[in-house]
């Protein structure tokens, strides 16, 4: 019986949604430019400028939106982290261990995007930094929910020797 | 009730489950009220015009030409109040100012009436748009031809077709040659980069009096804070220092 505690993936489902809500703003302002007419270029926070740039989509200059990867990527570590609350398998693979890979991958891409706004752009946009701060989160809250999953497997691994042994 | 113990397992999963559904109602209702304000936020901007097009005025019933420091100007030099912009050419907010500045006709009420002098100094924000560098260049080699400010508002006019593309130079010095540039010179100007080290030296000057921003505007050395509509702010400032009561 799995017993770790639930609050980490209870945690890690209200994080994804935090960043699905944060990135389906940007995407929708992707899909429906506005006349958000920028008050002006160049300054602390400026995410119209961050938007504008090429690295606003990946690969830059011709990829996909980056709003939209992390859109769909917050809705897929929200869907999982639910499942996680009921199961712990999707066929063979652990669902602790499956969280973990996405969330580093997300971890990684946010590190990117953050390189990008600091030593490229020098420009800074609220929302991208809420998701990157949303992506470390989750990547530590998954990683240790992974640890317990694991420990408890081991234990459970250990009770048949004991019971043997006493 | 009874007070049977009943087996392990059976409490255990009515455990889970009580413990589970006030997660999912808080759950839902951050994802109802999240995804709402959202979309409410969202659509409550209004869609830019495609078509809102910038008018390019061919000539300028007033003094034109450059400063000491070479910034080109408009206007009276002697004119009550001296307006000096900071901006870059492929700013969108820059354009924006530039649009409302010539749907209120600021042109022939403020400047060729003599009240002002407007100074445009160049602020290429070349960290984030590709293009900020090569158009203050195209525009002040279109200056040698005298054709400056018909170009500055060809620049700004075109700014949504040639921004955040692949080769947009041809683009660029077209919408040039379309305002009254002759395109060979423009070529051979730009080859020779014969001006820049004055665009490196306007954008130095600027990053060097703090400026991190475009546009930013001084009006007889008063900056203006803008926090809504730059144009109106402008306006309003503008009318104070020629002591217009609106």
């Amino acid at each position: 019986m799995d017993e770790r505690p639930e609050w980490p993936r209870m945690a890690m489902a209200f994080l994804a949604l935090g960043g699905l809500i944060n990135s389906s703003y940007l995407t929708i302002h992707r899909l429906r430019p506005t006349q958000s007419a920028p008050l002006v270029c160049g300054v602390v926070g400026n995410c119209e400028a961050v938007q504008a740039s090429k690295y606003s989509v990946f690969p830059p200059t011709n990829g996909i939106p980056v709003a939209y990867i992390g859109f769909v990527g917050f809705l897929l570590l929200l869907v999982l982290s639910v499942l996680s609350l009921q199961r712990s398998q999707i066929g063979r693979f652990s669902l602790p261990m499956i969280n973990l890979v996405l969330a580093s991958g997300g971890l990684a891409f946010s590190a990117y995007l953050t390189a990008i706004e600091a030593w490229v752009l020098h420009e800074w946009c609220q929302w991208c930094i809420i998701s990157a701060v949303v992506a470390v989160l989750f990547w530590a809250l998954a990683g240790f929910d992974w640890w317990q999953a694991r420990r408890s497997t081991a234990a459970e691994q250990l009770e048949p020797a004991n019971a043997t042994a006493v | 009730m009874s007070n049977t113990p009943k087996p392990r397992q059976g409490r255990q999963r009515v455990r889970e489950k009580r413990s589970l559904l006030p997660f999912y109602l808080l759950l839902g209702l951050g994802g109802i009220v999240g995804l709402t304000f959202v979309f409410i936020q969202a659509l409550q901007a209004p869609v830019a015009p495609p078509s809102a097009s910038i008018p390019i005025r061919p000539v300028i019933n007033a003094a034109v030409g450059q400063t000491s420091e070479g910034y080109w100007y408009k206007g009276d030099p002697n004119a009550p109040v001296k307006v000096i912009e900071f901006a870059d050419f492929e700013c969108p907010a820059c354009r924006q100012l530039e649009l409302d500045l010539a749907n209120a006709n600021f042109d022939a009420e403020y400047i060729e009436s003599g009240k002002v002098q407007w100074i445009y100094r160049e602020l290429p924000l070349r960290g984030i748009h590709e293009m900020a560098q090569y158009t203050a260049e195209v525009s002040r080699c279109a200056g040698d031809q005298g054709v400056y400010w018909p170009v500055h508002m060809a620049l700004y006019d075109s700014q949504l077709q040639w921004t955040n593309i692949k080769n947009s130079q041809p683009l660029i010095l077209d919408a040039a040659v379309k305002a009254g540039a002759n395109l060979g010179m423009l070529e051979d100007c730009m080859d020779a980069q014969t001006h820049t080290a004055a665009i490196n030296a306007s954008y130095d000057s600027a990053r060097s009096l703090g400026l991190d921003q475009t546009p930013t505007i001084f009006i007889n050395d008063d900056r203006i804070n803008s926090t809504g509509n730059f144009y109106s702010d402008l306006k309003v400032a503008i009318d104070a220092k020629l002591g217009v009561t609106p």
